[in-house]
């Protein structure tokens, strides 16, 4: 058949090219191609420095939220040695419940809330439980774990 | 067979803008990554740092009688050694003597740039030495902000608190 011969003659023709010189119809095709796979690879890497943006700004946000609690803990650290020098009597649950929040806490975490918590221990040896604690909310506006630190009071007279 | 010949000089142009906005791009991303990794880095060693200050100068400060802080800070033991806190930048010496002689030094590094102060607070019921940490005043110098840290400590106090919980 005649089809059959033309593609005979065709795959011979084809066959008996020298390798070099069957690759030069392959530009035509890849001239095209090259602005296309740069586009692509391009997109690949837009698509991976937007992950890397994102774990930027993570990492920030860590860092800021790592800062907050080293204020926190901090303050509740310096809280307890003010009062370590206050005596027994004015340990008292009516008495202790000032605690002015210092300016380095104001201004890391503005609207923490600072809050002391006294437990009378009746028994022998006469002691209270005092709790400091600060609490405050993340920039997404939820709360976090808060700080807290725990200091024991002894009556003069029963200190062990 | 000319026009199959390499590529065309608008190509060589696009994939090298194209090239030169991807470089950009990408060394943009890595210098904030280095920039971020130095900060957070000096943040946890400068917390270290601290943190070990700020336990060695309670506990002096706890044994103390007395104590005097201007420019830098000096207490008395009962036993008549002396504690000297001093700040030389970027590090703070801690030196004690006894019998008229060094016994021991230890040194605390601090980031440079950062400056410390050593005061005196007078309370109803006591005194507390208060020690800051803030950035120092370089006008022209560009470096990220020092963060800034205060410490207060309880000259001999009454002994009525004993001990203390775990900080969470």
């Amino acid at each position: 058949m005649p089809g059959d011969a033309s593609q005979f003659v065709t795959c011979r023709m084809a066959s008996d090219r020298p390798a070099g010189k069957l690759g030069h119809h392959q530009p035509r095709h890849r001239r095209g191609m090259t602005i296309l796979e740069l586009t692509m690879s391009l997109m690949i890497l837009g698509v991976a420095m937007v992950a890397v943006v994102q774990l930027l700004a993570a990492a920030a946000r860590q860092r800021q939220a790592a800062q907050q609690r080293r204020v926190a803990l901090a303050e509740v650290a310096n809280q307890a040695e003010r009062i370590s020098l206050v005596s027994w009597d004015d340990t008292a649950i009516e008495k202790l419940h000032n605690w002015q929040p210092s300016a380095a806490l104001d201004s890391a975490l503005p609207g923490a809330q600072c809050s002391i918590e006294v437990t009378e221990q009746a028994e022998r040896p006469r002691s209270r439980q005092i709790r400091l604690q600060v609490a405050w909310n993340d920039s997404a506006g939820l709360p976090v774990d808060p700080v807290s630190l725990t200091v024991w009071k002894f009556a003069r007279e029963d200190r062990p | 067979m000319n026009r199959r010949r390499g590529k065309s000089l608008i190509e060589v142009l696009v994939m090298m803008s194209l090239f030169a906005a991807a470089l950009a791009a990408s060394t943009t991303t890595l210098a904030a990554l280095f920039r971020i990794e130095r900060l957070i880095r000096r943040d946890i060693e400068q917390a270290a740092v601290l943190d070990r200050l700020s336990q060695r100068l309670r506990a002096d400060a706890h044994a103390a009688v007395s104590c005097s802080a201007a420019g830098r800070c000096e207490l008395t033991l009962a036993d008549g050694r002396e504690i000297r806190y001093a700040f030389a930048s970027p590090v703070v010496t801690r030196e004690v003597h006894g019998g008229g002689k060094l016994v021991h030094r230890d040194g605390f590094y601090l980031p440079l740039g950062a400056t410390v102060r050593f005061e005196t607070e007078p309370e109803a019921s006591g005194t507390l030495i208060r020690l800051s940490v803030s950035p120092a005043e370089m006008p022209g110098a560009y470096s990220p902000p020092i963060q800034s840290a205060t410490i207060l400590s309880a000259i001999n106090p009454n002994t009525d608190s004993i001990q203390r919980g775990p900080a969470r």
